[in-house]
């Protein structure tokens, strides 16, 4: 099988695998006519290249790239750090590991997930909570309703700010 | 992270701006595709992402953004994507009024754009599996893109060259 111009493209490129390339080789020592046209497949690739040095010392980036790249580094560092001390306490996972961990110990681990289906499939976190606290409400009152709620949002580390997420 | 940035930058930027200059046809495109890229880069790398082939990588979303673009600029002026790389030949942005446009809008003309793509990303030194990941190939079709780019090319060469040849013989000489 003669090679077609693809694969003596690839075996010039020292592209083609182990086996494939030891074939090829070994065809171009028999067959002279293919030999010529590696041969011209290599010298075609030298005068594209020639073709195109024009363009590539030509067409060089703006000496100030770098800068500019790296000045957009730190404004995205910036406002990640800016965000990210917003984002965190806003965030929804926290809320609901929170809200979670009072309706288990209320009403046990069962009812809770259950509990928590039914609350959580609400995604907002506004919506979340006007979900929750009628529920621990009617369990608890409105008084220990109240402070379980602020005890969630305010509690642990963090208090949870939520503004972002309703948003 | 900004050192590995910096290193990829200097690599890579000439390369990733030459393939974006022959994506967007246009210098500041380019330029914005390639800083944007590198900024993704960052971002990735700072979230934890491994990058496997850098280069390839950087080259990828230089493509994707760049392509994206003329996506949404084609919307924009409801006009095929066709239209707006005639527009942009007819148009070229007053920085690239040097003979590189004169060259690469001859190879626009010449050259599919895979062939285009795939000789630009072989000539910035790009491997065959890298060139295949950039624009969605298999491997075993990069060799016969490239054999028939440069075969137009050789052609076109020599297209040019004839008369040339001729015409500096009618040149009187410069004193």
């Amino acid at each position: 099988m003669h090679p077609d111009p693809g694969t003596l493209a690839a075996y010039r490129d020292r592209e083609l695998g182990e086996p494939e390339a030891r074939e090829v080789a070994r065809h171009l020592e028999t067959c002279r006519r293919c030999a010529q046209e590696a041969e011209r497949v290599s010298a075609e690739w030298e005068l594209s290249l020639a073709a195109d040095a024009q363009f590539r010392s030509q067409c060089v980036p703006p000496e100030d790239g770098l800068e500019r790249v790296l000045s957009l580094i730190q404004e995205w560092k910036r406002s990640a750090a800016a965000e990210g001390a917003e984002a965190q306490p806003s965030n929804l996972d926290e809320l609901r590991r929170r809200i979670g961990a009072e309706l288990e110990l209320y009403f046990g681990a069962e009812t809770a997930a259950l509990l928590e289906k039914v609350a959580f499939s609400r995604r907002p976190a506004e919506s979340l909570i006007a979900a929750v606290e009628p529920l621990l409400t009617a369990f608890l009152g409105r008084k220990a309703a109240g402070a379980v709620m602020r005890q969630i949002l305010e509690g642990g580390d963090q208090r949870l700010c939520l503004a972002p997420e309703t948003a | 992270m900004e050192q590995e940035v910096v290193r990829l930058y200097r690599e890579n930027a000439a390369g990733l701006f030459r393939y974006g200059f022959v994506l967007a046809k246009n210098r500041e495109a380019a330029q914005d595709g390639v800083q944007e890229a590198f900024l993704r880069y960052f971002v990735a790398r700072s979230g934890g992402q491994p990058v496997e082939r850098p280069k390839a990588w950087l080259f990828q979303v230089v493509r994707n953004l760049l392509l994206d673009a003329l996506k949404a600029s084609s919307r924009r002026k409801e006009v095929g994507l066709e239209a707006v790389r005639r527009w942009a030949d007819a148009r070229p942005d007053p920085e690239s009024e040097y003979r590189s446009a004169e060259m690469s809008r001859r190879l626009w003309g010449l050259l599919s754009p895979r062939e285009l793509e795939c000789f630009r990303l072989r000539a910035e030194g790009l491997r065959y599996g890298e060139i295949a990941e950039v624009l969605g190939l298999r491997s075993g079709t990069v060799g016969a893109l490239l054999a028939r780019a440069q075969k137009k090319i050789r052609e076109d060469r020599e297209a040019l060259m004839r008369p040339r040849l001729f015409a500096e013989r009618e040149l009187p000489h410069a004193p």
